[in-house]
């Protein structure tokens, strides 16, 4: 069952990948989580975990597939962002040079490192994999804010970096969790497979 | 706190029913809500933006649809939306004050334009919502797949994988109400071992990572069995990708779909042009 890497398991877990990007978004309005892929931790700093399904698609299935998951993603955010208020803070992410670009590059560089540390043991890999996709997004995101928009790129970055390391721990976690439970679902009971 | 997810996300449901909207060719649908999505986004005049909503409802109306039913996400997300919006009001009137300022107190400072800005998105995304879940309602999926590889196919000749695209937007839609159900299903299983997801405030960042993660891991986990199980169910019976396929169903337009994108178009285009003479 394992071995049918074939274009169809891509094409569909490409997207059921997208599909979960659209549940993590869906509004929960319950206590701190705003969605599941939101959430407030205090009364300044929300961090996301919309990045992820873009990283595991791209450590299970190849970089081509977190880019498409990525570019959804992308996509996502700047139709969200095209609904805000104009001159608002999240209206700056109508610039798909600003929302969709850097979305594009977080499946391929968390492969990337996933794929380069061979010789490391499998966790090792895996948080690497978590860690360097998450700040390849808010590294690009902020790089592409500072350009278009001629801000201070540190002084941004340090803005957000209590978000960066929580959103870094919460996506490693999350790679962890969600590949071992994968890859022992398939290696452990087998049920029919063919 | 709810638990019915589902009854807050329309993406993906099809209510059946032998109405005009219904009847239309799928690539007229498509076509349609690019359009008055494009307008909608794109609009800057509230008046614009408010035609727009209601020529939105009347489509509503016609597929013989609950405006209730269609509604429902919308103002089940209404709290947020204003808390939200209430922020950007403030933001607005302070960093980019025009117009009259109607409120001043300490640092709180709210004006006009402000205001008007944010009455324009509330409007914006009461029609998006009604946009984006109009033609999964009021057409099978298969149909809209059909009309998305039609549409993209003159992108086929310089390479743009048309069928792969459609095919992984078809599964993407089907899918959402999918998972949704089952993210509830996990919630609930959750909440009845005692989870205390909705009970939880910001200072409490530990036992939000812990309630965290009990949700989305079986979501992933569960997606991706799905999706194993999706991919042997298709290669079983002999999917081999776009190439030399046929179809069973063909689709067939008629005057009326031509007719009803070209009067689309034009009225999109003068609502913009009648709101731009007289700028709002």
């Amino acid at each position: 069952m394992q071995n049918t890497s074939s274009t169809t398991r891509k094409l569909v877990i490409t997207a059921v990948l997208i599909a979960i990007s659209i549940v993590l978004s869906i509004p929960l309005n319950m206590g701190p989580f705003i969605s599941l892929g939101f959430i407030v931790i205090g009364p300044t700093i929300a961090i996301t975990i919309m990045h992820v399904p873009a990283i595991i698609g791209a450590i299970l299935e190849g970089p081509l597939v977190g880019v498409v998951v990525g570019g959804a993603f992308g996509l996502f955010s700047l139709f969200l962002a095209s609904q805000q208020p104009a001159g608002s803070p999240n209206a700056i992410f109508v610039d798909p040079f600003i929302s969709v670009a850097p979305r594009l590059f977080i499946g391929p560089v968390a492969w990337a490192v996933y794929v380069g540390l061979k010789s490391l043991g499998m966790q090792v890999r895996l948080i690497s994999g978590a860690v360097a996709g998450t700040l390849t997004n808010t590294l690009l995101v902020i790089g592409a804010i500072a350009l278009r928009l001629n801000v201070p790129f540190l002084a941004t970055l340090a803005s957000v970096s209590i978000n960066v390391v929580l959103e870094m721990i919460v996506a490693a976690v999350i790679v962890v969790a969600v590949v071992s439970a994968l890859r022992g679902a398939a290696g452990g009971r087998s049920g029919s497979s063919v | 706190m709810s638990l019915e997810l589902s009854r807050n996300i329309l993406i993906g449901q099809y209510i059946p029913g032998d109405t005009l909207i219904h009847r239309l060719d799928p690539r007229t649908k498509i076509l349609c809500t690019l359009i008055l999505l494009f307008a909608v986004s794109f609009t800057r005049s509230l008046l614009a933006a408010v035609i727009y909503l209601v020529a939105i409802l009347a489509l509503v109306g016609l597929s013989r649809i609950p405006v209730t039913f269609v509604l429902r996400p919308f103002i089940r997300g209404l709290p947020v939306i204003l808390f939200f919006l209430s922020f950007s009001v403030l933001y607005l009137s302070w960093f980019q004050p025009g117009g009259v300022v109607l409120i001043e107190w300490g640092l709180m400072r709210v004006t006009s334009d402000a205001l008007l800005q944010a009455a324009l998105s509330l409007v914006r995304l009461m029609s998006i919502l009604l946009l984006v879940s109009l033609p999964t309602l009021t057409t099978r999926i298969t149909e809209l797949t059909h009309g998305v590889e039609l549409l993209l196919q003159p992108g086929a000749r310089i390479g743009l994988p048309a069928h792969e695209l459609a095919l992984v937007l078809t599964i993407a839609l089907r899918f959402v109400p999918i998972l949704t159900e089952e993210l509830e299903r996990v919630i609930k299983a959750q909440a009845s071992r005692g989870g205390e997801i909705g009970e939880l405030s910001w200072k409490q960042p530990r036992q939000i990572a812990q309630s965290l993660l009990p949700l989305v891991v079986p979501l992933f986990v569960n997606a991706f069995r799905r999706a194993e199980e999706l991919a042997v169910a298709m290669e079983a019976r002999g999917y081999l990708g776009g190439r030399g396929r046929t179809k069973f169903i063909q689709l067939h337009g008629s005057w009326i779909d031509i007719v009803v994108t070209v009067a689309m178009l034009v009225f999109v285009v003068s609502v913009w042009y009648a709101t731009g003479v007289w700028l709002l």
